[in-house]
């Protein structure tokens, strides 16, 4: 392993204090199951590893009836997987969370390393005897991007999958540097630049999710497909929450991951299934929408085509297991 | 004796090691170490094809903690190859002398007090190279005037391998229909657990200990005297337990065997090298990738009247095992079926990728895949179906094939009919299922293979295994043997079959294996030879040791020898056990009567036949679940009719089935080697895709008994054959579900969907 | 690199270790207190041979920092079985041919512990959902899975 230092803050404060002097040089440690390989494979060079998990604050998951639940990014999946009040009123949180990838990484990894995933790639993901052989990609600092071949920028694959489900669910983050505390909504805090995909600061990080009252009358479903179940990165991963009356649909939340660059909410999507009742043609109309807004790439396993088949099923599926409740 | 007679064999009983492994006790290469020993690690290179210019050590080697570094200029730089009979097919440096030919080839070593020192100084070795054109595919290699990869093979074909028999021409023309099909396979990889490793010291006399993860520690033996300048003599290899093999090792010395060795001298401490899973995916053997146009011929009535085959394999760098992979690729797919205008014509490339070798089924998987996919189409056109086909041509008890196999058993029309019947394969080919989403189909795939190579890789005057019993006056066994157990459960058969022939329990068999000081020569294992070539071996020694105790005991007890049998620790006549003498007692009574010389028998074996001693079946009928929309398959169930003489151990040779089935599965639908420019693109365990446990698909196992004659116990092999069915029989059952015939593998979602939007004109939306 | 002096508690004892910030727990359980069992099969997370117990939950010492790994209870495969029984788990594996090479089954032993525990009769899909980052390439996992189904609380 590369040589590096480690500290152990024990509140907020001290964790914001080490990220306004130590900045650049910080890589935050919440699971590790994201930063550590990559480590291990040379392909990053932070100096510090900052461990969040000793933080109590940054621990806690809590709820209340007004302002819904509010959950720290040092809670590890199993956490939130096993925590009553998710299963009972965010069970679509839940659902995607058991979704990341196996048994040991839903142990170590937290809500807060998902969400702040690194963007994926094929061709970033390598060690550094790999790289040795090729021109550095625009993510490693270099002018070429091996995916988009005569892309401008990184397209990295945004790959979290507890994210749809979060931007379905409203889902915002606290933000907070030292001296300065901000929200945001998880749904804008990507930048669709794989280089540096998500809008924090090197001297932020999250200190909480925040997830609003649920409401009532919706119906919801998370689904992920990937090439040998969780274990892999996602071909697709989607969350659809519908609020039906009677007669059809009064609102409609979609939310993607590992399609693209960029998570992405399906508002034209959404848009359209507004007033309408459930049919083949509304779904058909309603995929074509989808999957126009979904972009998808080739990458990290799967071809845009696949992607497109894929978005396209599970959206059916989805579709089918909320009518049927 | 009936097989309900005997005491262990046909038993399911646990490996011996099983507890150790358990308990976490068992050591592997990795967890070895001795005192003072340094951390080696290998520098490899980042082109495909270059020339090596200047390597300049120096700053490495004034890094704090570096206690050594190794380049090819300081080896004896001889070549090496496995198939040591053949000079030509020694083609590789154990360090690269004066060309890298593929990315990962090795260029140096370093040994130092731990993992970061030597890492860092690995960056710190400057490596001058000039770049060369290099080549990738075989139709680069086959461009005339493509880059000479080795000196010595102008065209870049680094093996070439033909049968001619009988008349494929006039074969042809008697059939009623001839097919010819082009099948492509991809390169796979073993993708074992264990990293290999590798752990050498040096006494005080210049002698070498080499502890290595290896299927084959004789020739590792060698080929280190050879690179090192050695004498055999001098050298131990010693072999740990081993986190699978699946022929990855079977060719002999690696490049960090050499280095650790090297590297050791030149410290004047113990090194030890353990492989990073990157450097496993990237540089180590793997399957060769082959291109087969095959063409038959068969009468309206299904028997086939000729075959003619030309297959293309792309070798990569260096030679390994694949000379004989040319071979195999023609001569296995005279198997399962008879014909006798047999033409094959293969020719390996060399290309500027990572060696291929030998991965289980050698050849098999690649022909089988072809052969039965064809035949099922065949079948198809003559309005049968494969099972007919298999029924009528396959091969019988006493039959030769057409590359000159000779069937000692066979049991291949009972695989066929139990695995057809329990499948229940012709009723689920008419009820079609396809509800629009998904389509499902059941599909047959037909598999035969030798138990063991007759022939030797290298000259010896060495039996091709021997086995050394010993038995001591307290009444216990020490069984020495050379074969190598890497997981698929050779040390426990060997056992098994000892206490069987001595009456005696399993606990009170010791076993040594594959410690080229103490346990007698043994080929290795590769080509499924273990239990028949190994148990053979271990079969005479007991008979041997029965023998000189029926010697004494006869006389003791004044009965015929014919009449003693052995039976728990005990010497009795047959049918009367009370009057017994104790195993150790009839062990001191031998000594008593030679002078107090202990009892050790040897029992050798060699292949009565140059080719294999016999050869094993196997039919799997599978169930497919194809999702329409994404184009993923789901295998539903395996049902399997095998034919191993007789399962000494069944759930040892279930085990190894159902492993086969994995790893088959993987082959048929996932696993995929990905390059770019001879730069492996998914260099691990999440980019490679091997299958995981919520694919597995139920598995229905059927042991059909045939008691091989020439198989201790009547038993053949079951290790590598069983992956050959796997492939062919999932792809055809996607024929029967979305009536789309895939000739090259793996069959993934995306070529699904290709075919399935070709196919139906318009299907689903342009999302590319 | 500095060194640091942890106290680590492995299989209920307590060690002390000095380690570097870039030391995994893997490389202290195997290097420093000569724990053998745990296995490294690639390094990154990727396969599961280095799955131990922490605080009773299965994780991947590979890519666990040793710093991070000072306030767990940590138990590999040699604190499985009691010194003198074997767990029923480890029972079940060498009586159903659940063990090949012997390399995956450390790891897989313990993510089993932790399931059996969990469910006292798993479902083949809970046992399939559990054992999925453990890779094996011997068995085609099933014998590994009958050896779980066959372990009763």
């Amino acid at each position: 392993m590369p040589r590096l230092d480690y500290q152990e803050p024990r509140t907020t404060g001290e964790l914001l204090e080490l990220l306004e002097a130590l900045g650049e040089d910080c890589t935050i440690l919440a699971g590790g199951t994201d930063v550590v390989p990559m480590w291990k494979r040379r392909n990053t060079s932070a100096g510090h590893l900052v461990n969040i998990k000793k933080i109590p604050q940054l621990k806690e998951v809590s709820y209340d009836e007004e302002n819904g639940l509010s959950i720290g990014p040092a809670v590890t999946l199993r956490e939130i997987i096993n925590d009553p009040v998710v299963s009972m009123r965010y069970p679509l949180l839940a659902k995607a969370a058991r979704s990341v990838g196996f048994n040991q990484l839903r142990n170590m990894g937290t809500l807060g390393g998902n969400i702040c995933l690194d963007s994926k790639c094929t061709y970033f993901n390598q060690s550094a005897f790999w790289w040795k052989s090729r021109r550095n990609c625009f993510k490693r600092g270099g002018d070429t991007c091996y995916v988009v071949k005569a892309g401008k920028g990184c397209h990295a694959l945004s790959a979290a999958d507890t994210v749809p489900a979060l931007i379905s669910l409203g889902a915002e983050l606290i933000i907070q540097k030292r001296g300065q505390e901000r929200r945001t909504p998880v749904e804008t805090f990507y930048t669709g630049d794989g280089g540096k995909p998500h809008l924090l600061d090197k001297k932020e990080v999250v200190t909480a999710i925040l997830i609003p009252p649920s409401g009532r009358g919706w119906r919801e479903g998370f689904m992920k497909k990937s090439p040998r179940g969780s274990v892999d990165f996602a071909i697709a991963s989607l969350s659809l929450r519908l609020k039906t009356n009677g007669k059809g649909i009064d609102d409609a939340r979609i939310a993607l991951n590992s399609v693209s660059s960029k998570p992405i909410r399906a508002r034209k999507t959404e848009r359209y299934l507004k007033g309408k009742t459930i049919s083949h043609p509304t779904v058909r109309e309603a995929v074509r929408l989808l999957l126009k807004e979904s972009t998808p790439l080739s990458m990290v396993g799967a071809s845009a085509l696949v992607r497109g088949h894929t978005i396209e099923a599970v959206f059916v599926d989805l579709i089918d297991m909320i009518t049927d409740e | 004796m009936s097989k309900n007679e005997y005491s262990v064999i046909g038993k399911r009983l646990p490996r011996v090691d099983a507890k150790d492994k358990v308990e976490g006790k068992a050591l592997y290469s990795g967890d070895l170490s001795l005192p003072g020993m340094l951390c080696g690690m290998i520098l490899r290179s980042p082109f495909p094809h270059a020339k090596l210019i200047r390597i300049n050590t120096e700053k490495a080697l004034r890094l704090p903690g570096v206690k050594a570094i190794v380049t090819g200029e300081d080896t004896p730089k001889v070549k090496y190859g496995v198939i040591s009979r053949s000079p030509k097919y020694m083609d590789e440096y154990p360090l690269a002398v004066d060309k890298v030919r593929f990315i990962g080839d090795e260029v140096a070593a370093v040994a130092a007090i731990d993992p970061d020192a030597a890492l860092e100084a690995l960056e710190l070795i400057e490596v001058e190279y000039e770049e060369l054109p290099a080549i990738f595919s075989i139709e680069e290699a086959q461009e005339p005037g493509a880059p000479r990869i080795h000196d010595h093979a102008p065209t870049n074909i680094s093996r070439e391998f033909h049968i001619k028999t009988g008349d494929v021409e006039k074969g042809f023309l008697q059939s009623d229909l001839v097919r010819e099909d082009t099948f492509k396979t991809q390169s796979s990889i073993h993708a074992y657990m264990e990293p290999q490793a590798a752990l050498a010291s040096w006494d005080h006399n210049g002698k070498l200990t080499l502890q290595t993860k290896t299927q084959t520690p004789y020739y590792v033996q060698q080929h280190l005297a050879l690179t090192l300048g050695m004498s055999p003599d001098r050298i131990r290899v010693i072999k740990p337990f081993v986190g699978g093999g699946f022929g990855a090792n079977s060719d002999g010395m690696h490049s960090h065997d050499f280095c650790a060795a090297l590297l050791s001298k030149k410290a004047g401490r113990p090194v030890k090298i353990v492989c990073s899973r990157d450097e496993e995916f990237t540089a180590a053997r793997r399957k060769h990738p082959v291109t087969l146009t095959m063409k038959t011929g068969v009468r309206k009535d299904g028997t086939i009247m000729a075959r003619k085959c030309e297959a293309i394999l792309n070798g990569g760098a260096y030679c390994s095992l694949g000379p004989l992979t040319t071979v195999l690729v023609g001569t296995f797919q005279t198997l399962p079926y008879g014909f006798s205008n047999y033409q094959y014509d293969g020719y390996r490339y060399y290309t500027n990728k990572p060696p291929c070798g030998a991965m289980r089924g050698h050849g098999g998987p690649q022909c089988h895949f072809a052969q039965d996919v064809q035949m099922d189409m065949i079948a198809e056109e003559l309005g049968m179906d494969l099972m007919e086909i298999a029924l009528k041509n396959g091969l019988q008890t006493g039959d030769r094939s057409a590359a000159g196999f000779k069937i000692v058993s066979s049991g291949f029309h009972e695989c066929v009919k139990t695995a057809s019947e329990k499948g229940r394969f012709r009723e689920k080919k008419q009820a079609k299922k396809n509800n629009g989403k998904t389509a499902y189909g059941i599909g047959m795939g037909c598999g035969g293979f030798p138990s063991g190579a007759g022939f030797y890789f290298n000259k010896t005057t060495s039996a091709h295994s021997s086995v050394v019993i010993k038995a001591d006056e307290y009444g216990g066994v020490s069984l020495f043997t050379g074969a190598s157990d890497i997981g698929q459960g050779s040390d426990s058969v060997i056992t098994q079959i000892v206490a069987e022939v001595l009456g005696l329990p399993m606990e009170d068999i010791n076993l040594t294996s594959a410690d080229t000081m103490l346990t007698p020569p043994d080929m290795g294992t590769y080509s499924s030879r273990v239990t028949v070539a190994a148990g053979n071996a271990a079969l005479k020694a007991a008979n041997g040791v029965k023998k000189e105790i029926f010697k004494v005991v006869s006389e003791e007890l004044d009965a015929r020898m014919g009449d003693l049998v052995t039976h728990n620790r005990k010497i009795f006549v047959k049918g009367s056990p009370e009057i017994f003498i104790s195993f150790a007692d009839a062990i001191n009574l031998y000594q008593i009567k030679n002078n107090g010389s202990p009892l050790l028998v040897k029992g050798s074996y060699n292949s009565p036949d140059k080719m294999s001693p016999t050869y094993s079946f196997g039919v799997y009928v599978c169930e497919v679940e194809v999702d329409l929309r994404t184009g993923e398959v789901h295998v539903l169930k395996m049902t399997v009719g095998h034919d191993c003489g007789r399962p000494l151990n069944p759930m040892s040779v279930e085990g190894q089935i159902e492993g086969c089935i994995q790893m088959g599965m993987g082959y048929a639908l996932s696993e995929d080697l990905i390059f770019e420019k001879g730069q492996t693109i998914n260099p691990s365990f999440l980019g490679y895709k091997a299958p995981i446990a919520n694919q597995m698909p139920i598995i229905d196992i059927h042991h059909i008994i045939t008691e091989d004659p020439a198989g201790p116990f009547g038993a053949k092999e079951t290790g590598e054959g069983s992956i050959d069915p796997t492939a062919p029989s999932i792809v055809n059952a996607i024929y029967d579900a979305i009536g789309i015939r895939f000739k090259e593998l793996p069959v993934t979602p995306e070529k699904i969907l290709r075919a399935l939007r070709k196919k139906k004109r318009g299907y689903g939306k342009k999302t590319d | 690199m500095e060194k640091k002096l942890i106290e680590i508690s492995v299989n209920g004892e307590r060690h002390e270790v000095a380690v570097k910030a870039n030391d995994t727990l893997l490389e202290v359980l195997r290097d420093r207190l000569g724990l053998m069992g745990t296995k490294e099969g690639c390094s990154v997370g990727e396969c599961g041979a280095c799955t131990v117990l922490s605080n009773g939950n299965p994780i991947l010492s590979c890519i666990t920092m040793a710093m991070d790994a000072a306030d767990s209870e940590i138990m590999t495969i040699e604190g499985m079985s009691d010194g003198d029984a074997l767990d029923p788990l480890q029972e079940a594996f060498i009586e159903h041919g659940a063990v090949q090479c012997g390399f995956c089954t450390p790891g897989m032993l313990l993510t089993a512990k932790e399931l059996v525990e969990r469910e006292n009769r798993p479902t083949t899909k809970q046992i399939k959902e559990a054992i999925s980052g453990n890779f094996c390439r011997c068995t085609g996992y099933v014998k590994i899975i009958e050896a779980i189904q066959a372990v009763r609380k």
